[in-house]
């Protein structure tokens, strides 16, 4: 125990002697580790975000394309589904986007039936029940200095429709909500143009989800162009979305890997005569190859342990506590209405535990090479300067 | 060995003394990152009544990350050219495309029906 403390103790000291390259390699791993562990933790809390309410959608949704596109579904065309063995029930769907020349932004407007259960949806007012009341995401209200009970004007046709405001989602939703705007099926299909027996899809709940497949194919002989979206499915694909396989995330991480290869490369690239200078002593002095090797290791374990550490708790600081600025950004894309939000931490001890195994692991791997090569320096030689 | 040499019995030095504690510094701000992550979460699920509801009332589970782009609103349900059919032949002209990657699942086997 005694020797091994020794040991370390010459590695801090080594570490200490080489002050400015061991602080570049700390440093540079550092780097190297908050960029990596900054887009996992992005990507988790994003795919966490998605997961978390996707049950909450109907088993089964029915669109129609029409050369390629979205089409507009008849509402009697739902009748023909109702009789399908296990259909629960069948809800056509009013929503669609709408461009907003003042705020050069789409708005989402959705058709929702009156429910006071789901009043809750919104954390001022309540849902719309009437034609001309709508609720509104809290981005959007703030990008047009709106309030509970104030007028909002769309013009349809050349001629402005004025509806109440009876409800505003709050900032916990906004990650939801931001561009939505909520009214009554009706009032939706005439903001967005369509005919009072068009939906934009249907709403689809079975008895059982077992039957799927078989109700998507019942569907498909009775609706021309049919697209049948399973809610389990969209679940695996939100479970696929922000992966590791995302072109930003692939982008962030080829300078990191760069980054490692290139501190890897450092560490394979041979000693300074002062280390090898030093390593001659040690050996003449009777430490053995052993030892010396136990002290390279050491080094490596130190710097990559601590840059790992610290590259964790920057990503974090980065990420939940200053809001990724940069990576945000990119998230909203050309967005002119967007939402203010915060970034719920996944952060859990087994992905410390595993961003540091993916760190320290290569990283002392690597040293082995020419720490081995270090220690196997012959005493003469070294002391001789000698190659 | 090392700077505690010629005292007969080695004794951990300063040095190991100050790894010491730069250790149990760096162990206290993990557990407080991890406190921090774990208080945010449980915020976060005490508001989570409303989103559930949001989504029950729409049906709409995707997040308005990015409002400009249908495809990006709504990857559940856009069609799969639908990042293609403004701008044919190019790459996604949304610069948030580089990261919501479009639903491959939903454009692939038996769920996907059309009509015969």
């Amino acid at each position: 125990m005694r020797a091994r403390l020794a040991i370390l103790e010459f590695a801090l000291g080594s570490l200490q002697r080489r002050r400015t390259k061991s602080l570049a390699l700390l440093l540079g791993l550092t780097v190297v580790v908050a960029l990596f562990a900054s887009t996992l933790l992005l990507s988790d809390s994003l795919r966490h975000e998605y997961e978390s309410h996707a049950a909450a959608m109907s088993d089964l949704t029915v669109q129609r394309l029409v050369a390629g596109r979205p089409a507009l579904l008849e509402v009697t065309q739902a009748n023909q589904l109702r009789d399908i063995p296990t259909v629960r029930s069948i809800r056509p769907r009013v929503w669609g986007y709408r461009f907003m020349a003042s705020l050069r932004g789409n708005l989402t407007i959705v058709g929702v039936e009156a429910d006071p259960a789901l009043d809750i949806a919104v954390s001022e007012g309540r849902l719309p029940r009437e034609d001309n009341e709508i609720a509104i995401g809290v981005a959007l209200a703030e990008a047009l200095a709106l309030r509970l009970g104030d007028a909002f004007s769309i013009t349809v046709d050349g001629t402005p429709r004025f509806s109440t405001i009876v409800g505003v989602c709050d900032s916990a939703s906004a990650l939801r909500s931001a561009d939505l705007l909520l009214t009554t099926p009706n009032s939706a299909r005439r903001l967005l143009g369509m005919r009072e027996n068009e939906a934009t899809d249907f709403r689809v709940d079975l008895t059982t989800m077992d039957e799927a497949e078989v109700v998507t194919q019942h569907i498909a002989s009775h609706i021309e162009g049919a697209r049948v979206l399973d809610r389990r499915l969209l679940q695996r694909t939100y479970e696929l979305t922000f992966n590791t396989r995302s072109g930003l995330q692939a982008t962030l991480l080829l300078p990191a890997l760069v980054a490692f290869l290139l501190l890897a490369w450092e560490r394979l690239s041979g000693l300074s005569a002062d280390e090898r200078r030093e390593i001659g002593i040690l050996k003449a002095v009777g430490w053995s190859t052993g030892h010396v090797l136990q002290v390279r290791l050491w080094e490596s374990l130190l710097i990559s342990g601590f840059s790992a550490i610290l590259g964790i708790g920057l990503a974090y600081a980065y990420v939940f506590m200053a809001g990724a600025p940069g990576l945000s950004d990119a998230l909203l894309g050309w967005s002119t209405i967007y939402p203010r939000f915060t970034f719920v931490p996944t952060l859990d001890l087994s992905f410390i535990v595993v961003v540091m195994a993916c760190i320290i692991v290569p990283f002392v791997a690597l040293s082995v090479v020419p720490a081995w090569r270090a220690a196997m320096l012959d005493p003469d030689q070294a002391l001789r300067g000698l190659p | 060995m090392s700077g505690s040499e010629g005292s007969g019995r080695f004794q951990p030095g300063e040095r190991a003394r100050r790894l010491l504690y730069t250790a149990a510094g760096f162990a206290i701000g993990v557990s407080l990152l991890l406190l921090h992550a774990k208080t945010a979460r449980e915020h976060a699920a005490s508001h989570a009544d409303e989103s559930r509801a949001l989504v029950e009332a729409t049906g709409l589970p995707d997040l308005a990350l990015s409002s400009h782009s249908r495809w990006l609103r709504h990857p559940s349900h856009s069609e799969w050219q639908a990042a293609m059919s403004d701008a044919p032949a190019t790459l996604d002209v949304d610069p948030a495309g580089a990261l919501i990657r479009p639903p491959r699942a939903l454009h692939t086997s038996a769920h996907l029906s059309e009509a015969p």
